[in-house]
């Protein structure tokens, strides 16, 4: 049976944030273990690709904190 | 060519796979010991790495519609297909084993969140304390939601987290909306708060 694409939130805070995908993105599954070793002039691409991701996260983090500060 | 590992399937499944992957690059797959892993092209950069993140849940969410699946994390960079082959080949037992033990299996999860305080303890004695009533609150709503939750947790799994808990329950596929109804509607102990979200991927019972 195909599982609703729509992912389900309840409780006190109801609803899936980007942040809930970004976390599973970056931090669930399989790693293998030296895969990551693209670089140009000794910069990491991806390290330096996945501190973008992350400082996005916090940036999204700071957005959700601000708004929630405007509800209340 | 570098190559960008998405997710691994059992080839029995019903797995429907999208035609793109990150970026439109035309997705890709290799087939080994009863396994299917899926690829595409991808050079890594910097711009748009959210955007490449958001796009990779995205294709395996899809996946994910019609069958178990054991995500890579992002970004898996390999330097072609045969080094995604040999992984295959190498884990086969394994990957083989956890996808047909989720085959019909979700992952729920729970997040339980304690509001950021800076202590007031004046002493390491009442710093412990603090941490202990912290960890007490956080223990009795983990038993509260686990009992609530019932029979539909068919395994259940916790941590600690930097905010508070988050709890892992492995509950069958077409059980989830009734376990987040379940799960949803306890009341956690002020000052923790609760949320439910899923379906997703069981990787904590892999």
């Amino acid at each position: 049976m195909a599982t609703d694409p729509i992912y389900v939130g309840t409780g006190d805070q109801p609803d899936i944030s980007l942040l809930d995908i970004l976390d599973h993105v970056l931090h669930s599954g399989v790693v293998i273990h030296g895969s990551i070793v693209i670089s140009i002039a000794g910069v990491d691409l991806v390290y330096l690709g996945l501190n973008v991701v992350l400082t996005s996260v916090e940036t999204a983090m700071r957005h959700l904190e601000e708004e929630s500060r405007v509800r209340r | 060519m570098s190559i960008l590992a998405y997710c691994i399937v059992a080839t029995s499944s019903a797995a429907m796979a999208p035609e793109t992957g990150i970026r439109n690059a035309p997705l890709l797959e290799v087939e080994e010991e009863g396994l299917r892993a899926f690829y595409s092209e991808y050079k890594p950069s910097a711009e748009g790495a959210r955007e490449d993140a958001l796009a990779f849940f995205g294709v395996n969410r899809a996946i994910f519609r019609d069958a178990a699946i054991i995500p890579f994390r992002f970004p898996t960079v390999l330097h072609g297909e045969d080094e995604l082959t040999e992984h295959l080949i190498e884990h086969a037992t394994h990957y083989a084993s956890a996808l047909q033990k989720l085959a019909d299996m979700v992952q729920m999860e729970v997040r339980l969140t304690l509001p950021a305080e800076k202590s007031k303890a004046e002493s390491g004695a009442a710093y412990l304390k603090e941490k202990q009533q912290r960890s007490k609150a956080l223990a009795a709503a983990e038993a509260a939601i686990h009992k609530a939750a019932g029979a539909e947790a068919r395994e259940w799994t916790s941590r600690e987290s930097r905010d508070g808990m988050r709890c892992y329950a492995l509950v069958e596929r077409n059980h989830a909306v009734e376990f987040a109804k379940r799960v949803g509607k306890t009341k956690a102990e002020k000052p923790v708060t609760l949320a439910v979200t899923g379906p997703w991927p069981a990787t904590e019972f892999i």
